[in-house]
């Protein structure tokens, strides 16, 4: 069971008792969240079969942050309890003691 | 009002307008004299291309969405709603290649009913067959043995022209930046290059007349005679009357060789419409004058067409940025970088200002109802 939640409503994850992820995502890609950026979600073992689960969520949004090969698009950047993917094993860095998975673009501009 | 319908009425004429910010609907019921407004879709995001599918009365868009990529979107009620094609243009893994921008999209021929054919960046012709809700890359183009020596042009190394051939299905032209002119007689299962006889002078003298890697910045077919193709490029404006196969240099009394655009009306004697710049070094109007020039007789020889442009407009017009219509007399139509929108109801003889105050403008396109 997922649950979705607002911007202010972070914290106590629910459900089923399994462990739960904090993702928090881009207000870029709330087209494809229904206006969530935040959600709570069943913990997955790595950042690649999370953007898989959060795509069975959110149709189409796996497209938006990964490129055609599966890697991580050039401009977006997705942290792990703080620390960016690319530092580390990329795709596949593991979430087995993750607390938070943040996904947001690059920056760009002024 | 025409911009709250969902479908076209009847002698609808129907203006696609992308920007670097979104898109804009513009609709006419009453011979193109008054205009309504639709939109702002895609709001912040770039539309290299909108189309409108005749046969299925559906709007595509191809959208660029900055950091997170593009996608092609469709509308089946004339832009009230719009949705994402569920499996979008992908090049397959292994391939090492993904999809950077999505460019020209143009709506299959008559015989082939949800056929949708799409050009992407880096150069590849993407197709879909049932109204643009999956695209299958084109194996042929993606898997070109000359593919490593494609170099992109200044925008990128786009797919930016498809030409079907209303004569024959399985025939389509394509023009790529660098690249030049592809051609295909058996539905995109082998391609062959055109490009006899088109100028790369940006080669050493030894190579400029090459197999390939022209500068081709648009190409158009003539409406009149389908054998003959127009092609503005890097280096000249050329011509084709045996369907591609050879061209000849119409750069002719044009004040420069260099420009994006190209459009072709279809009056029983198509006009033919260019928009040429200084050169590439500068890339403005002549003189600070922005003027549409045209040809009557396919080339041979050109005359300037701006009344009602103001004398002093640097306007800059993209490749997808000038499109005429088919209606009679002719209507021709350019969108500028700095946000103006003019039109002619009389094939740029005289011109009006639709909109000066839009986001730059990278594509226009024209339909009828």
């Amino acid at each position: 069971m997922v649950h979705l939640k607002s911007s202010d409503a972070r914290g106590s994850p629910a459900g089923s008792g399994g462990r739960k992820l904090h993702v928090v995502l881009s207000m870029h890609l709330k087209d494809y969240t229904g206006g969530r950026n935040e959600i709570d979600i069943p913990a997955a073992e790595s950042v690649g079969v999370l953007i898989g689960d959060l795509d069975i969520l959110f149709p189409g949004i796996s497209s938006r942050i990964l490129d055609d090969q599966g890697g991580v698009r050039r401009h977006v950047n997705i942290f792990v309890d703080g620390e960016e993917i690319r530092r580390g094993a990329g795709i596949r860095t593991s979430l087995s003691d993750a607390l938070e998975v943040v996904i947001l673009p690059s920056v760009a501009g002024g | 009002m025409a911009g709250k319908t969902g479908r076209m009425a009847k002698d609808e004429i129907l203006l696609m307008v992308g920007t670097k910010k979104g898109a804009f609907l513009f609709r006419s019921r009453d011979g193109r004299r008054t205009w309504k407004s639709q939109g702002h879709f895609f709001r912040g995001k770039e539309i290299y291309h909108m189309t409108y599918d005749r046969r299925s009365r559906s709007l595509f868009a191809s959208v660029g969405s900055g950091q997170w990529g593009p996608l092609v979107s469709v509308s089946r009620d004339m832009g009230k709603t719009w949705k994402e094609s569920e499996a979008p243009p992908k090049f397959p893994k292994g391939s090492r290649l993904s999809v950077e921008r999505v460019w020209h999209i143009e709506p299959g021929p008559e015989e082939q009913p949800g056929r949708i054919y799409l050009g992407a960046e880096p150069a590849c012709l993407f197709v879909s067959d049932d109204d643009g809700n999956s695209w299958n890359v084109n194996e042929s183009i993606m898997r070109h043995p000359t593919r490593p020596k494609w170099q992109p042009g200044n925008g990128g190394l786009c797919l930016h022209s498809i030409l079907p051939d209303a004569r024959d299905h399985r025939r389509l032209h394509i023009g790529i930046s660098a690249v030049g002119t592809m051609f295909t007689s058996d539905s995109g299962g082998s391609w062959k290059f055109q490009n006899r006889n088109v100028l790369a002078d940006f080669f050493p003298d030894s190579v400029k007349y090459p197999e390939f890697g022209q500068c081709v910045h648009k190409l158009v077919r003539s409406p009149a005679r389908a054998d003959t193709i127009f092609q503005q490029n890097h280096c000249g404006v050329f011509r084709s009357r045996d369907n591609g196969s050879r061209w000849a240099n119409i750069t002719s009394n044009l004040p420069s060789r260099f420009g994006f655009p190209m459009a072709a009306d279809s009056g029983g004697k198509p006009r033919i419409y260019v928009a040429p710049l200084e050169g590439d070094f500068s890339r403005i109007p002549h003189d600070g004058r922005f003027s549409v020039w045209a040809s009557d007789d396919e080339g041979d020889e050109w005359f300037p067409l701006n009344r009602g442009i103001p004398k002093v407009s640097y306007y800059d017009v993209l490749r997808e940025g000038m499109k005429a219509d088919r209606e009679d007399p002719g209507g021709v139509y350019f969108g500028t970088t700095t946000g103006q929108l003019y039109h002619s109801r009389n094939r740029g003889e005289s011109w009006t200002c639709l909109n000066s105050g839009l986001p730059p403008v990278l594509s226009v396109e024209v339909s009828a109802s």
